[in-house]
Protein backbone atom coordinates (compact mmCIF):
# COMPACT_ATOMS: atom_id res chain seq x y z
CA UNK A 1 0.00 0.00 0.00
CA UNK A 2 2.89 2.06 0.89
CA UNK A 3 4.77 1.34 -2.32
CA UNK A 4 1.61 2.30 -4.68
CA UNK A 5 1.03 5.53 -2.36
CA UNK A 6 4.71 6.46 -3.33
CA UNK A 7 4.54 5.59 -6.82
CA UNK A 8 1.28 7.85 -6.82
CA UNK A 9 3.21 10.17 -5.61
CA UNK A 10 5.94 10.03 -7.93
CA UNK A 11 3.78 10.32 -10.83
CA UNK A 12 1.99 13.28 -9.81
CA UNK A 13 5.31 15.32 -9.03
CA UNK A 14 6.21 14.16 -12.43
CA UNK A 15 2.52 15.78 -13.57
CA UNK A 16 3.27 18.82 -11.46
CA UNK A 17 6.96 19.59 -13.27
CA UNK A 18 5.91 18.51 -16.57
CA UNK A 19 2.88 21.60 -15.83
CA UNK A 20 5.85 24.32 -14.68
CA UNK A 21 7.55 23.19 -17.70
CA UNK A 22 5.01 23.63 -20.80
CA UNK A 23 3.40 27.01 -19.11
CA UNK A 24 7.02 28.57 -18.60
CA UNK A 25 8.23 27.11 -22.16
CA UNK A 26 4.70 27.52 -23.91
CA UNK A 27 3.67 31.05 -22.52
CA UNK A 28 -0.21 32.20 -23.63
CA UNK A 29 0.04 34.93 -25.85
CA UNK A 30 -1.92 38.16 -24.48
CA UNK A 31 -5.64 38.27 -25.25
CA UNK A 32 -8.19 40.94 -25.13
CA UNK A 33 -10.96 40.94 -22.58
CA UNK A 34 -13.52 38.44 -23.36
CA UNK A 35 -16.56 41.47 -23.64
CA UNK A 36 -20.23 40.20 -24.00
CA UNK A 37 -22.74 42.53 -24.44
CA UNK A 38 -24.36 42.55 -21.18
CA UNK A 39 -28.17 41.20 -20.86
CA UNK A 40 -31.16 43.62 -20.13
CA UNK A 41 -31.79 44.68 -16.40
CA UNK A 42 -34.41 42.33 -16.58
CA UNK A 43 -32.83 39.49 -17.22
CA UNK A 44 -29.88 40.10 -15.01
CA UNK A 45 -32.56 40.30 -12.11
CA UNK A 46 -34.11 36.97 -13.62
CA UNK A 47 -30.35 35.47 -13.06
CA UNK A 48 -29.90 37.24 -9.68
CA UNK A 49 -31.98 34.84 -7.91
CA UNK A 50 -32.72 37.86 -5.55
CA UNK A 51 -29.21 38.65 -5.06
CA UNK A 52 -29.48 41.36 -6.71
CA UNK A 53 -26.29 42.64 -4.80
CA UNK A 54 -24.29 39.99 -5.19
CA UNK A 55 -24.68 40.27 -9.06
CA UNK A 56 -24.03 44.38 -9.14
CA UNK A 57 -20.55 43.51 -6.82
CA UNK A 58 -19.59 41.20 -9.53
CA UNK A 59 -19.89 43.47 -12.82
CA UNK A 60 -18.63 45.98 -10.69
CA UNK A 61 -15.27 44.20 -10.34
CA UNK A 62 -14.89 43.12 -13.86
CA UNK A 63 -15.54 46.82 -14.82
CA UNK A 64 -12.64 47.56 -12.67
CA UNK A 65 -10.63 44.95 -14.24
CA UNK A 66 -10.65 46.28 -17.22
CA UNK A 67 -10.04 49.74 -16.69
CA UNK A 68 -7.16 48.75 -14.38
CA UNK A 69 -5.96 46.88 -17.27
CA UNK A 70 -4.53 49.62 -18.85
CA UNK A 71 -2.09 50.04 -16.35
CA UNK A 72 -0.67 46.63 -18.01
CA UNK A 73 -1.15 45.75 -21.09
CA UNK A 74 0.02 46.86 -24.02
CA UNK A 75 -1.03 49.92 -25.56
CA UNK A 76 -2.49 48.04 -28.61
CA UNK A 77 -5.59 46.51 -26.46
CA UNK A 78 -8.30 49.28 -26.30
CA UNK A 79 -10.14 49.88 -23.70
CA UNK A 80 -14.35 49.74 -24.41
CA UNK A 81 -15.92 52.82 -23.27
CA UNK A 82 -19.45 51.92 -24.46
CA UNK A 83 -19.27 48.13 -23.00
CA UNK A 84 -17.67 48.90 -19.57
CA UNK A 85 -20.47 51.87 -18.94
CA UNK A 86 -23.01 49.59 -20.09
CA UNK A 87 -21.75 47.37 -16.99
CA UNK A 88 -21.88 50.17 -14.85
CA UNK A 89 -25.25 50.70 -16.18
CA UNK A 90 -26.60 47.45 -14.92
CA UNK A 91 -24.46 47.44 -11.78
CA UNK A 92 -26.83 51.14 -10.64
CA UNK A 93 -29.82 49.50 -12.05
CA UNK A 94 -29.35 46.35 -9.96
CA UNK A 95 -28.58 48.03 -7.15
CA UNK A 96 -29.56 51.67 -6.96
CA UNK A 97 -28.48 52.80 -4.01
CA UNK A 98 -24.59 51.25 -4.48
CA UNK A 99 -23.07 54.79 -4.07
CA UNK A 100 -19.78 54.03 -4.93
CA UNK A 101 -20.72 52.85 -8.76
CA UNK A 102 -22.23 56.14 -9.53
CA UNK A 103 -18.71 57.76 -8.41
CA UNK A 104 -16.84 55.82 -9.89
CA UNK A 105 -18.44 55.97 -13.32
CA UNK A 106 -17.42 59.39 -13.23
CA UNK A 107 -14.02 59.14 -11.64
CA UNK A 108 -12.07 56.19 -11.79
CA UNK A 109 -14.19 55.02 -14.84
CA UNK A 110 -13.13 58.35 -17.20
CA UNK A 111 -10.56 57.68 -19.50
CA UNK A 112 -11.40 59.09 -22.63
CA UNK A 113 -12.57 62.28 -23.38
CA UNK A 114 -15.72 61.10 -24.60
CA UNK A 115 -16.63 58.81 -21.48
CA UNK A 116 -18.55 61.39 -19.34
CA UNK A 117 -21.35 61.72 -22.41
CA UNK A 118 -21.49 58.14 -21.03
CA UNK A 119 -21.15 58.55 -17.43
CA UNK A 120 -23.50 61.44 -17.49
CA UNK A 121 -26.74 58.98 -17.39
CA UNK A 122 -25.48 57.26 -14.56
CA UNK A 123 -24.28 60.33 -12.46
CA UNK A 124 -27.88 61.43 -13.18
CA UNK A 125 -29.56 58.75 -11.67
CA UNK A 126 -27.35 58.58 -8.77
CA UNK A 127 -28.07 62.57 -8.11
CA UNK A 128 -31.70 61.29 -7.77
CA UNK A 129 -31.10 58.21 -5.77
CA UNK A 130 -28.58 60.49 -3.58
CA UNK A 131 -29.96 64.45 -3.26
CA UNK A 132 -27.55 65.63 -0.83
CA UNK A 133 -24.21 64.54 -2.01
CA UNK A 134 -21.93 67.27 -3.41
CA UNK A 135 -19.32 64.40 -5.02
CA UNK A 136 -21.79 63.37 -7.77
CA UNK A 137 -22.78 67.14 -9.50
CA UNK A 138 -18.86 67.87 -8.57
CA UNK A 139 -17.39 65.51 -10.94
CA UNK A 140 -20.04 65.88 -13.39
CA UNK A 141 -18.80 69.36 -13.55
CA UNK A 142 -15.11 68.73 -13.35
CA UNK A 143 -15.35 65.91 -15.80
CA UNK A 144 -17.08 68.66 -18.45
CA UNK A 145 -14.60 71.15 -17.41
CA UNK A 146 -11.78 69.32 -18.27
CA UNK A 147 -13.00 67.02 -21.24
CA UNK A 148 -15.54 68.88 -22.62
CA UNK A 149 -14.71 72.47 -22.07
CA UNK A 150 -18.41 72.83 -21.84
CA UNK A 151 -17.98 75.61 -19.54
CA UNK A 152 -22.02 76.28 -19.38
CA UNK A 153 -22.55 72.17 -18.23
CA UNK A 154 -19.89 71.99 -15.89
CA UNK A 155 -21.06 75.84 -13.87
CA UNK A 156 -24.49 74.63 -14.00
CA UNK A 157 -23.29 70.86 -11.94
CA UNK A 158 -20.67 72.52 -10.11
CA UNK A 159 -23.10 75.14 -8.59
CA UNK A 160 -25.68 71.92 -7.67
CA UNK A 161 -22.61 70.80 -6.06
CA UNK A 162 -21.65 74.13 -4.48
CA UNK A 163 -25.61 74.03 -2.83
CA UNK A 164 -25.65 70.86 -1.25
CA UNK A 165 -25.08 70.81 2.64
CA UNK A 166 -21.34 70.05 3.71
CA UNK A 167 -20.00 70.80 0.06
CA UNK A 168 -16.11 71.71 0.90
CA UNK A 169 -15.17 75.31 -0.44
CA UNK A 170 -12.05 73.87 -2.04
CA UNK A 171 -13.66 73.56 -5.79
CA UNK A 172 -15.16 76.79 -5.45
CA UNK A 173 -12.22 78.25 -7.62
CA UNK A 174 -13.21 76.43 -10.21
CA UNK A 175 -16.77 76.81 -10.12
CA UNK A 176 -15.68 80.79 -10.14
CA UNK A 177 -13.31 79.99 -13.41
CA UNK A 178 -16.10 78.31 -15.06
CA UNK A 179 -18.47 80.78 -14.42
CA UNK A 180 -16.13 82.96 -15.79
CA UNK A 181 -14.72 81.60 -19.27
CA UNK A 182 -18.63 81.97 -19.66
CA UNK A 183 -19.49 84.90 -18.76
CA UNK A 184 -22.06 84.03 -15.95
CA UNK A 185 -21.10 87.32 -13.97
CA UNK A 186 -23.99 87.43 -11.94
CA UNK A 187 -23.59 84.10 -10.43
CA UNK A 188 -20.16 84.20 -10.03
CA UNK A 189 -20.31 87.69 -8.47
CA UNK A 190 -22.80 85.95 -5.82
CA UNK A 191 -20.35 83.15 -5.10
CA UNK A 192 -17.29 85.59 -4.72
CA UNK A 193 -19.72 88.09 -2.26
CA UNK A 194 -20.49 84.68 -0.58
CA UNK A 195 -16.94 83.58 0.01
CA UNK A 196 -15.77 86.82 1.25
CA UNK A 197 -18.62 87.25 3.45
CA UNK A 198 -17.40 83.72 5.26
CA UNK A 199 -13.91 84.86 5.63
CA UNK A 200 -12.64 86.33 8.78
CA UNK A 201 -11.54 90.15 8.76
CA UNK A 202 -7.70 89.96 6.93
CA UNK A 203 -5.90 90.48 3.91
CA UNK A 204 -8.10 87.72 1.51
CA UNK A 205 -11.35 88.97 2.81
CA UNK A 206 -10.25 92.16 1.41
CA UNK A 207 -9.09 90.76 -1.49
CA UNK A 208 -12.42 88.58 -2.25
CA UNK A 209 -14.18 91.69 -1.61
CA UNK A 210 -12.78 93.52 -4.32
CA UNK A 211 -12.98 90.37 -6.96
CA UNK A 212 -16.32 90.28 -6.03
CA UNK A 213 -16.60 94.14 -7.00
CA UNK A 214 -15.15 94.18 -10.33
CA UNK A 215 -17.09 90.53 -10.56
CA UNK A 216 -20.23 93.02 -10.28
CA UNK A 217 -18.85 95.44 -12.82
CA UNK A 218 -18.33 92.64 -15.56
CA UNK A 219 -21.99 91.94 -15.06
CA UNK A 220 -23.40 95.36 -14.89
CA UNK A 221 -20.78 95.91 -18.24
CA UNK A 222 -21.95 93.27 -19.72
CA UNK A 223 -25.77 93.77 -18.98
CA UNK A 224 -25.33 97.43 -20.89
CA UNK A 225 -23.46 95.36 -23.76
CA UNK A 226 -26.30 92.90 -24.15
CA UNK A 227 -28.61 95.64 -24.15
CA UNK A 228 -26.69 97.81 -26.75
CA UNK A 229 -26.78 94.89 -29.17
CA UNK A 230 -30.48 94.77 -28.56
CA UNK A 231 -31.21 98.20 -29.81
CA UNK A 232 -28.16 98.48 -32.18
CA UNK A 233 -28.96 95.33 -33.88
CA UNK A 234 -25.43 94.75 -33.71
CA UNK A 235 -22.66 94.07 -30.78
CA UNK A 236 -19.99 96.70 -29.54
CA UNK A 237 -17.06 96.90 -30.50
CA UNK A 238 -15.44 98.71 -27.27
CA UNK A 239 -16.71 99.62 -24.14
CA UNK A 240 -16.70 103.34 -24.77
CA UNK A 241 -19.65 102.82 -27.13
CA UNK A 242 -21.47 102.12 -23.89
CA UNK A 243 -21.12 105.36 -22.47
CA UNK A 244 -21.72 107.51 -25.77
CA UNK A 245 -25.05 105.35 -25.91
CA UNK A 246 -25.61 106.62 -23.05
CA UNK A 247 -26.43 103.41 -21.47
CA UNK A 248 -23.55 103.63 -18.94
CA UNK A 249 -22.06 107.29 -17.21
CA UNK A 250 -18.80 105.43 -17.17
CA UNK A 251 -16.46 102.99 -17.29
CA UNK A 252 -16.31 101.84 -13.60
CA UNK A 253 -12.87 101.41 -12.21
CA UNK A 254 -11.76 97.88 -11.86
CA UNK A 255 -10.41 97.23 -8.00
CA UNK A 256 -7.64 95.33 -9.27
CA UNK A 257 -5.96 98.04 -11.10
CA UNK A 258 -6.28 96.15 -14.49
CA UNK A 259 -9.27 97.28 -16.05
CA UNK A 260 -11.94 96.04 -18.46
CA UNK A 261 -12.18 95.47 -22.19
CA UNK A 262 -14.57 94.27 -24.61
CA UNK A 263 -12.91 90.47 -26.14
CA UNK A 264 -14.48 90.00 -30.02
CA UNK A 265 -12.78 86.85 -29.46
CA UNK A 266 -15.43 86.03 -26.73
CA UNK A 267 -17.85 88.12 -27.32
CA UNK A 268 -17.78 89.51 -23.93
CA UNK A 269 -16.72 92.15 -21.47
CA UNK A 270 -13.28 90.44 -19.92
CA UNK A 271 -11.14 92.08 -16.98
CA UNK A 272 -7.69 92.96 -17.94
CA UNK A 273 -5.58 95.06 -20.71
CA UNK A 274 -6.56 94.49 -24.30
CA UNK A 275 -3.85 92.89 -26.33
CA UNK A 276 -3.61 93.49 -30.05
CA UNK B 1 -44.39 15.27 20.37
CA UNK B 2 -41.17 13.06 22.33
CA UNK B 3 -41.48 10.67 19.18
CA UNK B 4 -40.98 13.58 16.76
CA UNK B 5 -38.21 15.10 19.14
CA UNK B 6 -36.38 11.70 19.32
CA UNK B 7 -36.34 11.47 15.29
CA UNK B 8 -35.60 15.25 14.73
CA UNK B 9 -32.31 13.88 17.49
CA UNK B 10 -31.27 10.88 15.62
CA UNK B 11 -31.54 13.28 12.09
CA UNK B 12 -29.16 15.40 13.25
CA UNK B 13 -27.09 12.70 14.71
CA UNK B 14 -27.00 10.98 11.79
CA UNK B 15 -26.64 14.00 10.02
CA UNK B 16 -23.70 14.93 11.74
CA UNK B 17 -22.06 11.34 11.37
CA UNK B 18 -22.35 11.35 7.44
CA UNK B 19 -19.69 12.77 5.16
CA UNK B 20 -21.24 14.84 3.39
CA UNK B 21 -21.96 17.04 6.31
CA UNK B 22 -17.93 17.17 6.73
CA UNK B 23 -17.95 18.16 2.83
CA UNK B 24 -20.24 21.04 3.15
CA UNK B 25 -18.67 22.57 5.98
CA UNK B 26 -15.26 22.31 3.98
CA UNK B 27 -17.51 24.04 0.98
CA UNK B 28 -18.61 26.64 3.69
CA UNK B 29 -15.21 27.67 4.36
CA UNK B 30 -14.21 27.60 0.73
CA UNK B 31 -17.10 29.99 -0.25
CA UNK B 32 -16.24 32.24 2.42
CA UNK B 33 -12.47 32.21 1.60
CA UNK B 34 -13.96 33.26 -1.57
CA UNK B 35 -15.64 36.21 -0.55
CA UNK B 36 -12.90 37.24 1.53
CA UNK B 37 -10.70 37.22 -1.51
CA UNK B 38 -12.91 38.58 -3.88
CA UNK B 39 -13.18 41.89 -1.53
CA UNK B 40 -10.53 42.75 -2.38
CA UNK B 41 -10.48 43.05 -5.73
CA UNK B 42 -13.00 45.81 -5.05
CA UNK B 43 -12.15 49.58 -4.80
CA UNK B 44 -13.26 50.09 -1.12
CA UNK B 45 -16.43 47.89 -0.46
CA UNK B 46 -15.09 45.33 1.14
CA UNK B 47 -17.76 44.65 3.84
CA UNK B 48 -20.36 45.01 1.55
CA UNK B 49 -18.56 42.03 -0.82
CA UNK B 50 -18.09 40.11 1.40
CA UNK B 51 -21.57 40.16 2.91
CA UNK B 52 -23.31 39.88 -0.73
CA UNK B 53 -20.87 37.11 -1.82
CA UNK B 54 -21.25 35.63 1.68
CA UNK B 55 -25.03 35.66 1.53
CA UNK B 56 -25.46 34.24 -2.12
CA UNK B 57 -23.14 31.35 -0.82
CA UNK B 58 -24.90 30.46 2.44
CA UNK B 59 -27.81 30.38 0.27
CA UNK B 60 -26.26 27.72 -2.06
CA UNK B 61 -25.01 26.01 0.75
CA UNK B 62 -28.60 25.62 2.76
CA UNK B 63 -30.14 24.22 -0.88
CA UNK B 64 -27.48 21.68 -0.82
CA UNK B 65 -28.72 21.00 2.61
CA UNK B 66 -31.97 20.90 1.92
CA UNK B 67 -31.74 18.49 -1.25
CA UNK B 68 -28.92 16.31 0.59
CA UNK B 69 -29.74 16.31 4.16
CA UNK B 70 -33.71 16.49 3.68
CA UNK B 71 -34.54 15.03 0.60
CA UNK B 72 -31.76 12.16 -0.15
CA UNK B 73 -31.41 11.04 3.84
CA UNK B 74 -35.34 10.31 3.29
CA UNK B 75 -34.93 8.11 0.00
CA UNK B 76 -31.75 6.50 1.48
CA UNK B 77 -34.14 5.47 4.76
CA UNK B 78 -36.25 3.74 2.68
CA UNK B 79 -34.05 2.60 0.19
CA UNK B 80 -32.41 0.48 3.54
CA UNK B 81 -35.48 -0.48 4.98
CA UNK B 82 -35.26 1.28 8.13
CA UNK B 83 -38.34 2.95 7.24
CA UNK B 84 -40.58 -0.34 7.95
CA UNK B 85 -38.93 -0.35 11.28
CA UNK B 86 -39.88 3.04 12.20
CA UNK B 87 -43.29 3.38 11.45
CA UNK B 88 -43.88 0.05 13.29
CA UNK B 89 -43.15 1.92 16.34
CA UNK B 90 -44.00 5.21 15.16
CA UNK B 91 -47.28 6.96 13.17
CA UNK B 92 -46.20 8.30 10.05
CA UNK B 93 -47.28 12.24 10.80
CA UNK B 94 -44.51 11.85 13.97
CA UNK B 95 -41.90 10.13 11.64
CA UNK B 96 -42.33 13.09 8.61
CA UNK B 97 -42.51 15.96 11.43
CA UNK B 98 -39.37 14.27 13.15
CA UNK B 99 -37.13 14.10 9.98
CA UNK B 100 -38.79 17.65 8.80
CA UNK B 101 -37.63 18.96 12.49
CA UNK B 102 -34.34 17.50 12.23
CA UNK B 103 -33.85 18.86 8.53
CA UNK B 104 -34.98 22.35 9.81
CA UNK B 105 -32.07 22.09 12.83
CA UNK B 106 -29.30 21.43 10.23
CA UNK B 107 -30.13 24.44 7.98
CA UNK B 108 -30.49 26.77 10.88
CA UNK B 109 -27.01 25.07 12.09
CA UNK B 110 -25.68 25.54 8.47
CA UNK B 111 -27.14 29.78 8.47
CA UNK B 112 -25.68 30.34 11.88
CA UNK B 113 -22.21 29.30 11.14
CA UNK B 114 -22.17 31.13 8.07
CA UNK B 115 -23.92 34.28 9.68
CA UNK B 116 -21.79 34.16 12.19
CA UNK B 117 -18.51 33.87 10.14
CA UNK B 118 -19.61 36.35 7.68
CA UNK B 119 -20.07 38.53 10.47
CA UNK B 120 -16.46 38.20 11.73
CA UNK B 121 -14.98 38.27 8.48
CA UNK B 122 -17.08 41.73 7.71
CA UNK B 123 -15.68 42.95 11.09
CA UNK B 124 -12.52 42.01 10.75
CA UNK B 125 -11.75 42.71 6.91
CA UNK B 126 -14.23 45.40 6.04
CA UNK B 127 -14.01 47.04 9.73
CA UNK B 128 -17.87 47.38 9.73
CA UNK B 129 -20.40 45.14 12.66
CA UNK B 130 -23.05 44.26 10.48
CA UNK B 131 -25.69 42.95 12.95
CA UNK B 132 -28.10 43.17 9.57
CA UNK B 133 -26.81 40.02 9.09
CA UNK B 134 -28.81 38.65 11.91
CA UNK B 135 -31.90 39.26 9.69
CA UNK B 136 -30.21 37.45 6.25
CA UNK B 137 -29.94 34.55 8.58
CA UNK B 138 -33.32 34.39 9.76
CA UNK B 139 -34.69 34.67 6.27
CA UNK B 140 -32.44 32.10 4.76
CA UNK B 141 -34.01 30.06 7.45
CA UNK B 142 -37.58 30.44 6.87
CA UNK B 143 -36.57 30.42 2.56
CA UNK B 144 -34.72 26.88 2.73
CA UNK B 145 -37.14 25.17 5.48
CA UNK B 146 -39.83 26.24 3.18
CA UNK B 147 -38.30 24.73 0.69
CA UNK B 148 -37.54 21.62 2.74
CA UNK B 149 -41.46 21.50 2.72
CA UNK B 150 -41.86 21.58 -0.55
CA UNK B 151 -39.19 18.56 -0.99
CA UNK B 152 -40.65 16.46 1.72
CA UNK B 153 -44.24 16.87 0.31
CA UNK B 154 -43.05 15.46 -2.97
CA UNK B 155 -41.23 12.46 -0.79
CA UNK B 156 -44.97 12.16 0.05
CA UNK B 157 -46.10 11.92 -3.01
CA UNK B 158 -44.02 9.23 -3.80
CA UNK B 159 -42.06 11.46 -6.43
CA UNK B 160 -38.21 9.70 -7.09
CA UNK B 161 -35.25 11.50 -5.93
CA UNK B 162 -34.11 12.99 -8.90
CA UNK B 163 -37.42 13.92 -10.19
CA UNK B 164 -37.63 15.77 -6.41
CA UNK B 165 -34.61 17.43 -6.47
CA UNK B 166 -35.24 18.72 -10.16
CA UNK B 167 -38.24 20.03 -8.96
CA UNK B 168 -37.18 21.46 -6.20
CA UNK B 169 -34.58 23.43 -7.76
CA UNK B 170 -37.17 24.48 -10.23
CA UNK B 171 -39.33 25.88 -7.29
CA UNK B 172 -36.10 27.83 -6.12
CA UNK B 173 -35.73 29.06 -8.80
CA UNK B 174 -39.33 30.07 -10.00
CA UNK B 175 -40.32 31.25 -6.37
CA UNK B 176 -37.14 33.51 -6.68
CA UNK B 177 -38.64 34.96 -9.95
CA UNK B 178 -42.11 35.68 -9.08
CA UNK B 179 -41.49 39.38 -8.98
CA UNK B 180 -39.40 40.32 -12.05
CA UNK B 181 -42.05 37.69 -13.67
CA UNK B 182 -44.97 40.02 -12.41
CA UNK B 183 -43.34 43.02 -13.59
CA UNK B 184 -42.51 41.66 -16.76
CA UNK B 185 -46.49 40.42 -17.14
CA UNK B 186 -47.60 43.70 -16.41
CA UNK B 187 -46.10 45.42 -19.43
CA UNK B 188 -47.06 42.41 -21.64
CA UNK B 189 -50.56 42.75 -19.90
CA UNK B 190 -50.94 46.37 -21.22
CA UNK B 191 -50.18 45.58 -24.91
CA UNK B 192 -51.39 41.73 -24.99
CA UNK B 193 -53.96 39.38 -23.69
CA UNK B 194 -54.67 40.42 -19.79
CA UNK B 195 -55.62 36.80 -19.35
CA UNK B 196 -51.42 36.13 -18.87
CA UNK B 197 -51.26 38.87 -16.49
CA UNK B 198 -53.40 37.06 -13.95
CA UNK B 199 -52.39 33.96 -14.83
CA UNK B 200 -48.93 34.78 -13.75
CA UNK B 201 -50.07 36.79 -10.92
CA UNK B 202 -52.58 33.75 -9.53
CA UNK B 203 -48.97 31.65 -10.04
CA UNK B 204 -47.57 33.92 -7.48
CA UNK B 205 -49.79 33.70 -4.98
CA UNK B 206 -49.84 29.74 -5.47
CA UNK B 207 -46.51 28.84 -5.60
CA UNK B 208 -43.49 29.84 -2.80
CA UNK B 209 -42.44 33.30 -2.92
CA UNK B 210 -39.42 33.65 -1.86
CA UNK B 211 -39.17 37.23 -3.36
CA UNK B 212 -41.12 38.12 -0.27
CA UNK B 213 -37.95 37.11 2.01
CA UNK B 214 -36.08 39.11 0.19
CA UNK B 215 -34.56 42.44 1.79
CA UNK B 216 -30.48 41.58 0.80
CA UNK B 217 -30.50 45.22 -0.47
CA UNK B 218 -31.46 46.85 2.92
CA UNK B 219 -29.39 44.62 4.75
CA UNK B 220 -26.15 45.58 2.56
CA UNK B 221 -27.43 49.52 3.02
CA UNK B 222 -27.89 48.91 6.60
CA UNK B 223 -31.45 49.99 6.07
CA UNK B 224 -34.15 49.57 8.73
CA UNK B 225 -36.80 46.74 7.87
CA UNK B 226 -40.61 47.71 7.73
CA UNK B 227 -41.92 46.05 10.62
CA UNK B 228 -45.63 45.60 8.61
CA UNK B 229 -43.76 43.74 5.80
CA UNK B 230 -41.77 41.86 8.00
CA UNK B 231 -44.20 40.24 9.87
CA UNK B 232 -46.71 39.65 7.26
CA UNK B 233 -43.84 37.95 5.38
CA UNK B 234 -43.59 35.69 8.74
CA UNK B 235 -47.08 34.74 8.89
CA UNK B 236 -47.01 33.43 5.07
CA UNK B 237 -43.90 31.53 6.26
CA UNK B 238 -45.90 30.21 8.40
CA UNK B 239 -49.56 29.17 6.97
CA UNK B 240 -47.29 27.87 4.09
CA UNK B 241 -45.20 25.84 6.14
CA UNK B 242 -48.09 24.25 8.30
CA UNK B 243 -49.83 23.58 4.45
CA UNK B 244 -46.96 21.88 3.02
CA UNK B 245 -46.35 19.90 6.32
CA UNK B 246 -50.08 19.13 6.75
CA UNK B 247 -50.28 18.04 2.96
CA UNK B 248 -47.48 16.27 3.23
CA UNK B 249 -48.59 14.10 6.29
CA UNK B 250 -51.44 13.31 4.59
CA UNK B 251 -50.13 12.19 1.16
CA UNK B 252 -47.72 9.69 3.49
CA UNK B 253 -50.26 8.37 5.30
CA UNK B 254 -52.16 7.40 2.48
CA UNK B 255 -49.32 6.31 0.26
CA UNK B 256 -48.90 2.40 0.05
CA UNK B 257 -45.16 1.68 0.86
Amino acid sequence: MKRVALLAFFFYLAAVGLSYSLQTRFKNPLRDDLRLEPPTSQALAYLSLDHRGFLADILFIRAIQHAGSLLWKPLNFSLDSPWKYALMERVTELDPLYYNAYLFSGMGLIQDFDDILLARPILERGLKNFPESWELPFWLGYDFYLYQNDYATASRYLLMAAEKPNAPRSFFALLLKTLNQQGAYHQAQALMSKMAASQPAGSLKLLYEKKALRLQHLAQLQDAAGKFAEREKRKINNLDELVKSGLLEKIPDDPLGQGYHWSKDQGRVVAGKETN
Amino acid sequence: MRHILTIAQTTMRESFRDRVFVGLLFFLLFLLGFSAYISTLSLSDVARVIQNSGMAGMALICLLVTILFGAFSLYREEERQELYVLLNRVSRSSYLLGRFAGTAMIIILFSLISGGALFLLTFFFGGIPAFGLAWAVLWNICEFTLLGGVAFLFYAMGISFTLNAIMVIGIFIIGHSMTEAVESFIALGRFGSPLHLQSVKIISYLLPNFDLFDFRLEIIHQQPLPRQRVFLALLYWLAYLAALLTAAGACFKSRDL
